[in-house]
């Protein structure tokens, strides 16, 4: 008899486990299909198909064959007369939560298309990437396409994610590529995704769903502590330098502020324009917050790139009512907000003729705003 | 560092694998308990270590002192010596920005070794009482300093610039130290207990230092007398593998209780409280009922915690909450809520004002006086004192009105719990009331709350209706339990196999309904 109950239960916990989440919790199951590339970092399994689901969304997600969310190819070769968009972001700019037709390349394309400006908008985003991962990106997956923009994410994380990936990392004032690779767990999730079981489980498991997500916090939350005192060693071993006055100090911030200046520079050495779009913090509508204004308020991005933010629209009172994001799931952008940031992009586009370096875009006529009007 | 955080418990793994580890050598053991206090407690801010240390040398000195004893010059010395080498290691790293902090100790010192000089030659009768004096003056005066000096500045300059007077000061920019309320009381229950001949001072003073930083009650209470907790550090303490998984199962219930129900319902309340005019009277007492589950969840959740992990370690704490929301009356209200302050109230002041020793006028004045005081303890500002107030009225209306004396005539079942039912729901009625001014922001939000709630503005914001029962019907159904049990660990009671299910429910609830953002416990500020 206690042989028994000691060999059912870790089943019977785990069937109350399932019940309770599904009866008390809601838990949303926003399963990531990534795995590891051959630059070190993480891209979304290619030709992956699946589901995200919460009270409030239930989309498919679907990845091309080279790892970008699209429902399309694309050759290095750009079309005739069509400019390109390369877009970095991590799971906001690749549109979690959202169908493919919300998300924020497929709207910026439509908007740009508005206003008669012939585009591809492609998505290199993976979820959970930081800036330090764009760079890397930029250089072994991005260039090859030729884009004549390209557009970085800002967000609150990438502070954290930058120290954590610890790709690179500030020495003498200069910004160091450390020779690491970040994988986080893709070697198992590698291993665990070759068994139905287990890509059925992602999928339909609500306690499985939590345990994961809280395993993924914790173990960021040791890396960042890691990093942290790693690089706080490596600080005190070097000799003080003199640093430049206008750039804040503190160790994630000048990071994320040289990742920044790395991506811009690799954009214009490589004939692109580059623009900054800042994704609020979502936490706790409608008291958004901005990154620009706390952590990086002394940094003075706005003077240095190219920089737009929805925060303005997000935080006026006459759209206090709307939904800029998902509260159920894991605080993605809901289609709304997805529309603001690319209307905002668009505009920043447009109004700073950050394409008119390529000025064979424009077509005679508008193409279709379907998709915007959705 | 909050309890339900995983510094926590990274910090609470290391600390007691290395405690268990000490368990034959009890001195060992109580360097290790002031050593993690005072890492606990200098993860907030470890300047603010200073004040307790200080508090701590004062009471052990004064504690001496009102026992009658005169102060030997190396009890003095090895006291003077042994504060300033503690405030040293605490500023080290941050002394050129903290500097003022180890001066004022300092001065300090030269203080304490004036008083020494002037104790010495007094009489016992006089010494004991200047000692209990002394440990008066700096614990209130840390208090006074620390958290009161804006709040009766601001106070009086405002009643000055009413009058037509500009007073043209400006305020100190005080930060509050975590649990400073706590701490010194209890320390000044140490003193005052000896020179009333209730408990003996002790000569150890890291037994002392442990006593007062323990860090499992150091920032939130409960506030244990020294009568209770001290001699708990002079005895092996007894871990078992009971203690070690009832100690879990207490602190598991009460982080459900603060990190699940009181920090989702801080949501509705937060959300009421901002915006009082905007919502209808339905939203309003959604979100008053959301602060009244939250306030009791958020404290006797904290409290539970602090007990589970002393007793994980081998002490045992009081209890600080039996069933609050199930009184009848004031007096049975005060009996379950923050036991340890309002029998500390009791104990320190009411009675010293004399109790109700005198004509029913006087005992009127005294409750009156001690629950303002109370209030004012809760928070520097006017809507504590009126809450203290109000309290106080409560307590002397049912007083005059007999109602305990009512209550005690038994009645047939049906008629009792009739009267039980309507007498509790009516008092849980004024307890709302009380915490709308516990909360209000400040007068004017009590003002547009309190007439918002019976106003009858339309019927909505009903949204958040769904939260409030999913967080409180469980909380409820586990009091029902409780009282029918008459015992709060009721769950030993229960069937073992219905028993794991309570646990895998309170689990699985931490694991998924903990709140996401960041919400401090309430009594932090306190």
């Amino acid at each position: 008899m206690i042989v028994l109950i000691v060999l059912l239960s870790p089943v019977y916990i785990v069937l109350f486990g399932e019940l309770f989440m599904r009866l008390f919790a809601g838990v949303a199951l926003m399963p990531r299909y990534v795995t590891g590339a051959d630059d070190g970092i993480r891209m979304n399994i290619p030709n992956a198909v699946y589901g995200q689901t919460s009270r409030e969304v239930d989309v498919e997600v679907r990845i091309n064959s080279v790892g970008m969310r699209a429902d399309r190819e694309f050759t290095f070769e750009k079309p005739d007369g069509t400019c390109r968009i390369a877009v970095l972001g991590d799971s906001f700019f690749m549109g979690y939560e959202v169908e493919i037709e919300d998300s924020f390349s497929h709207l910026l394309e439509a908007n740009l298309a508005e206003q008669n400006v012939n585009c591809e908008v492609l998505n290199f985003s993976v979820s959970g990437f930081g800036t330090a991962e764009y760079v890397v990106a930029m250089e072994s997956r991005v260039l090859p396409y030729n884009p004549d923009l390209v557009i970085f994410e800002l967000h609150e994380t990438d502070l954290s994610e930058n120290v954590i990936s610890d790709l690179y990392r500030v020495e003498d004032g200069a910004l160091v590529k450390t020779g690491n690779n970040y994988l986080p767990a893709i070697a198992v999730r590698d291993k665990l995704m070759q068994y139905g079981v287990y890509r059925w489980l992602i999928e339909h498991s609500q306690l499985y769903s939590v345990v994961r997500e809280h395993a993924g916090k914790n173990v960021k939350k040791l890396l960042l502590v890691k990093n942290t005192v790693k690089a706080f060693f490596n600080k005190d071993a070097q000799p003080e330098q003199d640093t430049p006055k206008e750039v804040d100090t503190t160790g994630p911030v000048e990071l994320l502020v040289k990742l920044l200046e790395r991506g811009r520079d690799l954009s214009v050495q490589n004939g692109a324009e580059f623009l900054l779009v800042d994704i609020p913090n979502g936490f706790d509508p409608p008291n958004y917050f901005s990154v620009l204004d706390r952590q990086l308020k002394d940094s003075d991005l706005h003077s240095r790139f190219n920089l737009v933010s929805p925060l303005a629209t997000f935080t006026d009172p006459a759209n206090a009512d709307t939904l800029y994001y998902y509260q159920t799931g894991h605080l993605h952008l809901s289609i709304d907000g997805n529309k603001v940031v690319s209307k905002v992009a668009a505009d920043a586009i447009i109004n700073q003729k950050l394409l008119d370096h390529r000025t064979t875009f424009t077509s005679a006529a508008p193409t279709s705003a379907a998709t915007l009007e959705e | 560092m909050l309890f339900h955080t995983s510094t926590f418990f990274l910090f609470f793994a290391i600390f007691i694998a290395l405690y268990f580890s000490l368990q034959r050598y009890l001195s060992a053991q109580n360097l290790l308990v002031l050593a993690g206090s005072y890492v606990f407690y200098a993860a907030w801010d470890e300047r603010f270590l200073v004040l307790i240390m200080v508090s701590t040398a004062t009471d052990y000195i004064a504690g001496l002192g009102a026992s009658g004893r005169q102060i030997e010059r190396k009890t003095a010395l090895k006291t003077g010596a042994l504060l300033l080498a503690g405030c040293g290691l605490a500023l080290g790293w941050t002394f050129a920005s903290s500097w003022h902090f180890f001066a004022a100790v300092v001065a300090f010192t030269g203080f304490g070794a004036l008083a020494l000089r002037m104790a010495a030659p007094m009489e016992e009768k006089k010494r004991r009482k200047f000692w209990m004096t002394v440990s008066l003056i700096v614990n209130l005066g840390l208090l006074g300093v620390f958290k009161y000096f804006n709040f009766f500045a601001d106070s009086l300059a405002g009643l000055a610039s009413a009058g037509g007077i500009e007073l043209g000061w400006t305020t100190l920019q005080i930060a509050l130290p975590v649990g400073i309320s706590f701490y010194t009381f209890q320390t000044l229950s140490y003193t005052i207990d000896i020179y009333r001949d209730r408990m003996k001072p002790t000569e150890k003073l890291l037994e002392l230092a442990a006593y007062i930083a323990f860090f499992p009650q150091l920032v939130a209470g409960p506030i244990e007398r020294a009568r209770n907790l001290l001699p708990q550090f002079f005895k092996r303490r007894e871990i078992t593998f009971e203690r070690i998984t009832t100690g879990m199962a207490l602190f598991a219930w009460g982080m459900y209780k603060k990190a699940v129900i009181a920090d989702n319902l801080s949501i509705i309340a937060n959300d009421a409280f901002a915006n009082p005019a905007g919502m209808s009277s339905v939203g309003l007492w959604i979100g008053l009922i959301a602060f009244t589950f939250q306030i009791y969840c958020d404290f006797s959740g904290y409290s539970d915690m602090a007990r589970g992990v002393a007793r994980i370690m081998g002490f045992d704490l009081m209890v600080n909450f039996r069933l609050p929301y199930f009184s009848r009356t004031p007096s049975e209200f005060w009996r379950g809520w923050h036991i340890s302050l309002s029998t500390w109230l009791r104990d320190y002041l009411y009675i010293g004002l004399g109790g109700n020793r005198g004509s029913s006028l006087l005992t009127y004045r005294n409750l009156l006086l001690t629950m303002v005081l109370g209030g004012l303890w809760h928070g520097a500002a006017w809507t504590f004192v009126l809450w203290g107030f109000y309290q106080g009225m409560i307590l002397v209306l049912y007083r005059v009105a007999r109602i305990d004396d009512w209550l005690a005539k038994p009645l047939s079942p049906v008629l009792e719990y009739s009267r039980s039912a309507v007498t509790m729901a009516f008092f849980f009625f004024l307890t709302m009331i009380g915490w709308l001014i516990f909360r209000a922001n400040d007068m004017g939000n009590l003002s547009i709350y309190f007439d918002g709630l019976f106003a009858l503005r339309a019927i909505g914001d009903t949204g958040s209706l769904a939260l409030l029962l999913k967080m409180a019907v469980p909380l409820v159904l586990v009091q029902i339990a409780q009282a029918h049990y008459k015992e709060l660990e009721f769950q030993y009671n229960l069937a073992p196999f219905l028993r794991y299910n309570v646990y895998l429910f309170v689990l699985f609830s931490i694991v998924a309904l903990t709140y996401q953002g960041d919400v401090e416990f309430i009594y932090f500020d306190f």
